[in-house]
């Protein structure tokens, strides 16, 4: 029952809107940004265009912006317009927004993933092809990416797959607290923006209290900062879950689907 | 055995007591009317019997099985409870469509062919959320019935219908009637519960009492 | 109570400190190699401060026993039947209060008897020894203690009155918590979390957050050093303990009005602590150098141009003019969803309305920049930079209110015509905060975009502010038109 259910959760979030806006998402900064940063900074290696490429593009700084509006409202949506109460005799309401909190993490994690994955696969596989990038073969001076580094030096795909799933998982947790959050609070505009007023809020705070290692920007884009001990990106992903643990939890216990 | 029986219900909300110690029984194939004055409490019998809500005391058997014992809803029952609701962004094939696939019982002929019978054309591209109230309404009685639901719920389905509109769902619901459907109603609308009903309940001291 | 004055002294307390005592002597024996290495020789009150001041002492024993004491006596001590005698929370938490000094009290008297008895068969003397002039590492306690205080006896006071300062705190906390909740396990919570809590602040925690650091209130040597002042410790903690006395004081009064209060200005209240926070860290960063008042403001509200980039300032300018009109944002959704035909019809047109609260939000741009300016002038004449008068004075001011006033006017129009064009504010917030991407270096297109254009860093170039203001007025001129358009002509649907 579940999985039809989540079935018909895809069918209704995919739609041309959501094609059109994840396209954008997937390929707007290799098309606009890779032109801008090719050739005005030195590259070695593909990962450091890669590297560039989302550091100079705005997704680190909006990053939970980007994903919420993909589906993470959409229970707000059918609660204020009453949708709710034909679904109920039809099937358990429980399930049926569980369907939803899954549909809407699939769907993230798969624009999230495809977010990061396509550019480094064009960067790291098709360009050779064409030699569009232009990189510094004179002298060689490879500088760290950052925390992921450790990866890349093992393989270089593997850090390209590693390093788009890290990046997915944590966008998929972002858009769940969204939804969770549009679950809990009769105010949907705060409901979705807090994910964002967070990761936001909470870099300026670390940045302030010189704790940026563990700013959610710097654990999940780690690059305009000093290679960290990896350890250190578990810490807000934890924060992250632990907040969730406790939204599911005060959602049963509230019983906050029925009586809404 | 009834098909839908309340037991001792008792309800209030904050202080406003709107049932005590009620019990009642509705039988199959049959069409009743609630009556009673605004706010006192028509919509609220409707989402116990529904399980949306829960009494404070006493239970509410359908077919013999008490509601809530695992918040359970009661199945095959066609509800319309309050405002219709509806996806804002979809057509109303479309909305249909989507609820119909949760059971996924019904063909997409079966929706068209709803749609007609409410009284809307299934080929309009307009989203729901343009859709007039009389229109939405509509559409709401049609989720109601489109799937052979055996009971209906309706809760004022006559609200901002036009006149033939409101002739031609009467005599939907008189023919679903004699295909063997149990259906409840209220309307403010005394007319439509004496030309409609086999029975007629009255809310009034917190009780319901039959007045036909 | 008057069992609890039957035992002044309660001779438990003397197994409390052995382990005390013993630190002490440990202490007491390495510094015979200290002495001997560098040839100097310690007094009595080196042996009483050492172990006194002693961090891992303060913060893994004295301070978590005390702590479980207090959570033990409220608890086990409870009682409804008393607490109707008394008749009020207020009274009860005060009536603890006494209780669990008397206590501390208790445990301190023997706690220093201890320490001092330990220290006996020293060299005596009211003045320092020279082993507290030996700045090296292992001897902290001592060289700054004598840094900072004239006489030994001084700072062992000031050590006894911190630590009792701050135990007080606590306790008062924790009655309040436990009348407030009735719930031992919250406070048994907290006796964990704090133990915690006081590990990961000592070991991990960067001095830049030394005032929520325990072990700066428990330890003289160590709150002195990290503040560089005597003063500060002490205030913290005082004014800590004296909010917490006046929340002991209002704890009878009706909740709900509190909470609904609060529910409400929270918002608020964090955007203007993120404000604060970010003007007391540029004050606090650029203490080098010799910059006036007016550098200062450049530097705090300096956000982005198309050759300067950081990421501190430009996450800054977001938190601080986006911060305002998100809280706008909260206002313009409550009005758009209790917004209804009747209500418009009563109004007359959709203009009226709007211009029913729309002046309300010039007022709060306005109070906005000019507290902004005066707080951070303020703090950083309070910090001591210069109040000369640069050649640019007035376009400086200019900048700040005037391209501030135009930049944030076209942020509140912008979310307006948006929030009213899709009836969704949510939809205003993405596209706002997407605007900022022109923000960026490589985005900035000439600055012909009106997003943060009112960045201070603008003064360190050759833009012309007037230049700026004429741009930001065309913006506001179009989004204008365009508002009007909507207002008047759209076919309006709720
Ligand atoms: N969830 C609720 N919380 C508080 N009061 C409610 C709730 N639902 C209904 N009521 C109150 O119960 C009364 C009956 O409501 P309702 O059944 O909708 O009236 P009607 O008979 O007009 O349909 C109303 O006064 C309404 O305010
Ligand atoms: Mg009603």
């Amino acid at each position: 029952m579940l999985k039809h259910l989540i079935s018909i959760e895809l069918k209704k979030a995919l739609n041309l809107r959501f094609f059109l806006f994840s396209l954008a998402l997937i390929l707007l900064p290799l098309i606009t940004i890779l032109p801008i940063i090719n050739g005005s900074y030195v590259f070695h290696r593909t990962i450091d265009v890669h590297e560039q490429l989302l550091s100079s593009s705005p997704i680190p700084l909006l990053f939970p912006l980007l994903l919420i509006p993909l589906y993470a409202g959409s229970y707000a949506n059918e609660k204020k317009d009453n949708y709710l109460q034909y679904v109920m005799p039809r099937t358990k309401i429980s399930d049926y927004v569980v369907a939803k909190g899954i549909s809407n993490a699939l769907i993230t994690f798969i624009v999230a993933y495809l977010m990061i994955y396509i550019p480094f696969l064009f960067i790291q596989y098709i360009d050779p092809m064409i030699n569009y990038i232009y990189y510094e073969t004179a002298f060689m001076n490879p500088v760290s990416i950052g925390t992921f580094e450790v990866i890349a030096q093992e393989s270089v795909h593997l850090y390209g797959v590693v390093y788009s799933l890290w990046v997915a998982i944590n966008g998929v947790l972002y858009v769940t607290i969204a939804y969770l959050l549009s679950i809990c609070l009769n105010n949907t505009f705060v409901a979705l923006s807090i994910p964002f007023l967070w990761w936001f809020i909470i870099h300026f705070v670390t940045s302030v209290l010189g704790l940026e290692k563990f700013s959610p920007l710097y654990t999940v884009f780690p690059f305009a900062i000093a290679a960290q001990q990896f350890w250190t990106i578990f810490i807000p992903f934890i924060v992250l879950i632990l907040f969730i643990v406790s939204l599911i939890f005060y959602i049963k216990r509230s019983r906050k689907i029925w009586e809404n | 055995m009834s098909l839908i029986e309340l037991r001792n219900i008792s309800k209030s909300y904050k202080g406003l007591t709107l049932f005590e110690n009620t019990s009642v029984s509705f039988e199959k194939e049959k069409i009743y009317g609630i009556i009673g004055h605004n706010g006192s409490g028509k919509s609220v019998l409707f989402k116990m019997i529904c399980g949306f809500v829960f009494p404070d005391h006493g239970g509410i058997f359908v077919n013999g099985e008490e509601l809530g014992k695992n918040r359970r809803f009661p199945e095959n029952f066609g509800i319309i409870i309050d405002k219709p609701g509806y996806l804002g962004d979809k057509t109303g094939f479309e909305n249909l469509r989507y609820l119909a696939d949760i059971q996924n019982k019904i063909s997409d002929e079966k929706i068209k062919e709803t749609l007609e019978k409410v009284g809307l054309h299934y080929t309009i591209k307009q989203k729901v959320k343009d859709y007039s109230l009389g229109m939405k309404q509509k559409l709401a009685i049609a989720q109601a019935i489109m799937e052979d639901q055996e009971v209906l719920l309706l809760d004022e389905p006559f609200n901002a219908l036009d006149v033939d509109s409101v002739e031609n769902i009467r005599g939907l619901l008189k023919s679903l009637n004699n295909e063997g459907k149990t259906i409840l109603l209220t309307s403010h609308n005394n007319e439509d519960i004496e030309v409609l009903c086999d029975h007629v309940f009255r809310i009034r001291n917190y009780k319901l009492e039959q007045i036909k | 109570m008057i069992k609890v004055r039957k035992q002044v002294i309660n001779w438990k307390w003397l197994f409390a400190v052995i382990p005390v005592a013993l630190y002490a002597i440990n202490n007491r024996l390495s510094m015979q190699y200290f002495e001997l290495r560098y040839d100097v020789v310690a007094n009595f009150w080196d042996y009483v401060l050492i172990s006194f001041s002693d961090v891992y002492l303060l913060l893994f024993y004295i301070f978590p026993l005390i702590l479980f004491v207090s959570t033990v006596h409220i608890n086990r001590t409870f009682d409804y039947t008393k607490l109707i005698r008394l008749g009020s929370y207020k009274k009860w938490i005060f009536t603890k209060l006494r209780q669990l000094m008397i206590i501390d009290i208790n445990f301190l008297l023997f706690l220093i008897a201890a320490l001092l008895l330990t220290a006996i068969n020293t060299p005596f003397s009211m003045e320092w020894s020279n082993v507290g002039r030996i700045n090296t590492s292992g001897n902290e306690i001592l060289y700054y203690l004598q840094q900072y205080f004239s006489k030994p006896f001084l700072a062992f006071i000031l050590q006894i009155i911190l630590l009792l300062l701050t135990i007080v705190t606590f306790q008062i906390m924790f009655c309040i918590l436990y009348a407030r909740f009735q719930n031992v396990s919250l406070l048994y919570f907290i006796n964990g979390f704090m133990y915690l809590y006081g590990a990961i602040s000592f070991k991990l925690f960067p001095a830049s957050i030394k005032f929520v650091s325990v072990q700066n209130y428990l330890s003289l040597f160590h709150g002195v050093a990290s503040f560089d002042s005597i003063f500060i410790p002490f205030s913290v903690m005082f004014v800590a303990l004296m909010i917490l006395v006046f929340i002991a004081n209002k704890i009878d009064q009706n909740y709900k009005q509190l909470k609904n209060l609060i529910k409400r200005y929270s918002p608020l209240f964090l955007y203007g602590f993120l404000c604060f926070m970010g003007i007391l860290f540029n004050v606090s960063n650029n203490t080098e150098g010799e910059l006036s008042v007016w550098d200062i403001l450049i530097v705090t509200f300096s956000g982005t141009t198309n050759e300067m980039f950081s990421l501190v300032s430009f996450v800054y300018h977001v938190v601080v003019f986006m911060g305002f009109v998100y809280l706008f944002q909260l206002l313009l959704h409550k009005y758009l969803s209790e917004m209804s035909y009747y209500m418009l019809i009563r109004y007359k047109s959709m203009y009226r309305w709007f211009l029913s609260w729309f002046p309300k939000i010039i007022i709060g741009i306005w109070l906005l920049l000019l507290t902004l300016f005066s707080v951070t002038i303020f703090i950083a004449v309070l910090i001591g930079y210069e109040l000369t008068v640069p050649q640019n004075l007035f376009k400086i001011i200019y900048h700040f209110m005037i391209n501030g006033f135009l930049q944030l006017l076209f942020y509140v129009l912008f979310v307006i015509t948006v929030s009213l064009f899709t009836k969704d504010v949510f939809k205003s917030f993405i596209t706002l905060l997407a605007l900022t991407v022109f923000m960026l270096p490589d985005f900035s297109l000439y600055n012909s975009i009106p997003v943060g254009l009112n960045s201070m860093a603008y003064m360190l170039e050759k833009t012309s502010v007037f230049l700026t203001s004429a741009k930001l007025f065309g913006y506001i001129l179009i989004e204008t038109i365009i508002l009007l358009f909507l207002l008047n002509k759209r076919d309006y649907e709720i």
